[in-house]
């Protein structure tokens, strides 16, 4: 991350910077240190130097003095005239050390040391001295030996005495001044090395504030990075919702600058740009980019600027858009934030699919008013003529019956409009039982014959009984229609073939005319409302316009399907087909009266005064009833009781099993599997009934010999237990 | 005898209009589209057209343009039958070049008044 680097970096340039500082701190510590060394050494150098220049110049004249005094007692001695002239020479050197040492005179001690030197000498060269050696060389050895047995000898002591204790001093000065020099050396030493602690822990205190820092920085960067991922991850979601929305969004800035756009806008304006490149767009830039697609691109174009620039209300406008050709409705509102308007939102919805759906009911509302004005026309013509001419007999028998046909045909079409609204809002109820296809085939074939000498009706049955799940009623005004408008379409006369067969697990009926046939660009829209096939010999074909669109959706109530195959020209073949219903049904012979010969029944039924009734009418007919209210009391038994047949609830209240489960449970069990299981519920579940094994399913409420009927049925075919049941009154004979 | 060609595609609303003006000493020639119409109008010289809107193929308003817009007799009298009730729509009917309207269901005796009214008999 570009943050984190960032932190990164000054921090390290902090932390160079203190280095330097440090290693400067270090060098002038350093330097200073050195110099003042020097400069101690220095000073206590020339000290020394002046004290054993002294100490040494102090020696010499002492020393001298010495010499004197041996070399006078020499020749005192011996009478060696070297040595005397040795002894008076010194007088001389003494004076010069004299000189020398005043040179270098610095303290009291130094003075006084020279003052007695010189008295000394004085004394010594100009007094004693030259008395000796007079009194020698005049021949008196006696008076020297006086001499020096007097107060010379003492002089001679005492100053000897005294240039030593000088001499000692200088001594102790010279140690005191190493001393005190070692000591200084010492002094600056620990200095310098406080000084280098005090660094060292200023940089110590420095580096852990840097390192705290840096640490704050780093936990400052991460919740940056986090801040940044939230924000992130936020925008990604507002990106997210925009794309998921089904209209294209735009927003704008008050400026026109495109500052939002989604993904929907983007593919319905075909930008095979990224969003990215999109965004930032001018006004004029983006609107003749999207006028370009639009129809009417100059009335689209100032929409938009009006849109954009309009302070107060939202607007709406309606475009269409070329390729693909699109309905859509654009939406524009100001966007605020507290009381600045920020921008303007378009949201363009694609309306085509209303548009259609309102283009269709208007024109199915111009057509049902065409349809419905015809017939009144013709009505209200014949009936002002009838009222208002003499006309002749022949001529009113004409009219009238035009008018009653017509009348009749105003009140199909009302009938049929009505049937197909009605399915189409799925209103629609059905009354689904068993019916037999072949039956319904004949009843229908044998009622349209009536109206037709030209056409030869055949039905060919090539089904094992076509059962189908299906309401009776329905199924017949579908053949009607079908078969009704085979005859209308194939004028000529000619044969149509109805043919009942099975196909893998579906009924089929063919009906198969040599009509006109279907030109090949009707088909599609063949089962619209009121769509007719123009004809090529123009004559119009009476009907209402909506039996096939009825026909459709009857079939598709029942799982159905119908379509069509044609020759224009040489008839047309429409194929109805059907869920073929599980299990072979089997049409049974009417019951004869009997009486059961002590059959067990167990009967599960949760309302007891249901399953009273119930065990009262079995038992008046001789069967052995064993009633349970609850599932699980009956599923106990059941292997010792073995019972011959089973009436069972499905709905059962305050049991944890329902008939379903209980009917799962007894068709898993060998020895169980084959009793016949009669439901009794109120609810109409006949195919999942079925399909699970049941034998029969009766709909509360029935009557309760039903019940008995038919399980009575069940077990007199013996060796045909487990076969379905059809109720005899429900197979269309009546 | 003037000569009127009527076009409309259902036969019973024909059978009223024939029966109608045959009456009134027209002659009437039938036509079930507006195809057929225009092939019985090039070969004969008709005084009127009474044309309905609603046909399969060319419409009404189709066989109006073709006449004004063709050779011969196209300055011919044109009655137009129509279920639209809307006002634009009659106007915009008037306004391609019919010279009146009638809505459906019509009165057939309005019918003879207007026809008579359209050729100048009164
Ligand atoms: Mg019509």
């Amino acid at each position: 991350m570009k943050i984190k680097d960032y932190f990164q970096k000054t921090l390290s340039k902090k932390y160079a910077s203190l280095m330097v500082l440090t290693i400067i701190f270090f060098l002038v510590g350093a330097i200073s240190l050195w110099l003042s060394l020097h400069y101690f050494k220095e000073g206590y150098s020339d000290q020394i130097d002046l004290l054993e220049r002294k100490k040494d110049l102090a020696q010499e004249i002492n020393n001298s003095f010495n010499n004197a005094f041996s070399e006078a007692r020499g020749y005192f001695a011996y009478g060696n005239v070297t040595l005397k002239e040795h002894a008076l020479a010194t007088d001389e050197h003494v004076s010069s050390l004299f000189v020398q040492f005043k040179e270098i005179i610095s303290t009291s001690e130094d003075k006084r040391f020279i003052k007695e030197a010189e008295q000394f000498q004085d004394y010594y060269f100009g007094n004693a001295l030259p008395s000796a050696i007079s009194f020698y060389e005049d021949g008196h050895p006696e008076e020297v030996a006086k001499l020096a047995n007097s107060t010379t000898t003492a002089n001679i002591t005492n100053f000897q005495r005294n240039s030593a204790n000088y001499i000692s001093d200088l001594g102790k000065k010279l140690e005191a001044s190493f001393e005190r020099l070692i000591k200084h050396q010492t002094y600056v030493q620990v200095g310098f090395i406080g000084f280098i602690l005090i660094i060292l822990l200023t940089l110590l205190r420095i580096t852990r504030i840097l390192l705290n820092q840096q640490d704050e920085l780093k936990s400052k960067s991460i919740q940056n990075e986090e801040l940044y991922k939230k924000s992130e991850a936020e925008r990604s979601l507002n990106q997210d919702i925009l794309n998921t929305i089904q209209e294209g969004i735009l927003l704008i800035n008050n400026e026109g600058v495109i500052v939002q756009v989604n993904k929907q806008l983007i593919d319905m304006f075909q930008w095979s740009n990224k969003i990215g490149t999109i965004i930032g767009l001018d006004l004029n830039n983006w609107t003749s980019v999207m006028a370009a697609q639009v129809e009417d691109p100059e009335s689209f174009q100032s929409f938009l600027r009006k849109a954009t620039e309009k302070k107060e209300s939202d607007s709406i406008f309606i475009y269409k858009k070329l390729n693909p050709n699109q309905v859509i409705k654009v939406y524009c509102t100001g966007l605020y934030h507290v009381d600045d308007k920020v921008g303007t939102i378009l949201v363009h919805r694609d309306i085509t699919k209303e548009f259609e759906v309102d283009m269709m009911k208007s024109e199915f509302v111009s057509t049902v008013s065409h349809e419905l004005r015809t017939p009144l026309a013709s009505i209200l013509g014949f009936t002002e003529l009838l009222l208002n001419r003499e006309l002749k007999p022949d001529r009113q028998q004409k009219y009238f019956t035009t008018i009653y046909n017509e009348a009749k045909r105003l009140t199909a079409l009302i009938n049929d409009f009505l049937d197909i609204q009605r399915m189409e809002a799925g209103k629609q109820s059905y009354e689904k039982k068993f019916i037999n296809l072949k039956l319904i085939l004949d009843k229908v074939v044998e009622s349209q014959s009536i109206h037709t000498n030209e056409h030869q009706i055949s039905i060919i049955d090539e089904s094992n009984k076509a059962h189908i799940l299906g309401d009776r009623d329905k199924i017949e005004q579908v053949f009607t229609n079908l078969i009704n408008n085979s005859i209308k379409y194939s004028p000529n006369g000619g044969d149509i073939e109805i043919k009942l067969y099975h196909y893998e697990d579906r009924v089929f009926v063919d009906i198969k005319d040599q009509g006109l046939g279907i030109p090949e660009g009707s088909m599609q829209k063949l089962f619209s409302r009121f769509y007719r096939i123009d004809n090529s010999d123009r004559r119009r074909i009476g009907g209402t316009g909506l039996g096939l669109a009825i026909v459709q959706e009857i079939m598709k109530a029942h799982n159905g399907e119908v379509f069509v195959q044609s020759q224009y020209g040489s008839g047309s073949i429409f194929t109805c087909s059907f869920p073929h219903i599980p299990g072979q049904l089997e049409e049974l012979a009417p019951v004869t009266e009997s009486r059961a010969l002590g059959f067990k029944v167990m009967v599960v039924e949760d309302d007891q005064s249901l399953g009273q009734l119930i065990t009262e009418e079995l038992k008046e007919d001789d069967f052995q009833v064993s009633y349970f209210k609850r599932g699980k009391d009956a599923l106990a038994v059941i292997r010792e009781e073995l019972p011959d047949a089973i009436v069972l609830d499905i709905l059962l209240e305050e049991d944890e099993l329902d008939g379903w489960s209980i009917m799962e449970e007894i068709k898993k069990q060998e020895i169980l599997k084959n009793i016949p299981i009669f439901i009794s519920s109120a609810l109409d579940e006949k195919e999942k009934g079925f399909s699970l094994g049941a034998t029969d399913y009766l709909i509360k409420p029935y009557k309760p010999s039903q019940l008995s009927k038919a399980i009575m049925q069940t077990l007199l075919k013996t060796g045909k237990v487990g076969q379905v049941y059809i109720p005899q009154d429900e197979l269309g004979e009546e | 005898m003037k000569r009127i060609l009527l076009a409309e595609d259902e036969e019973i609303i024909r059978m009223l209009i024939v029966d109608t003006l045959e009456d009134e000493d027209y002659h009437v020639d039938e036509a079930a589209d507006g195809e057929e119409a225009l092939q019985l109008f090039e070969r004969n010289e008709y005084d009127l057209l009474i044309l309905d809107y609603m046909m399969p193929g060319y419409t009404g308003m189709e066989v109006i343009k073709k006449v004004r817009a063709g050779l011969v007799n196209s300055e011919v009298k044109i009655l137009m039958l129509s279920a639209k009730s809307q006002k634009h729509e009659q106007e915009m009917i008037l306004s391609v070049g019919a010279n009146e309207f009638m809505q459906k269901p019509f009165s057939p005796l309005q019918l003879i008044e207007k026809v008579k009214a359209i050729l100048d008999e009164d």
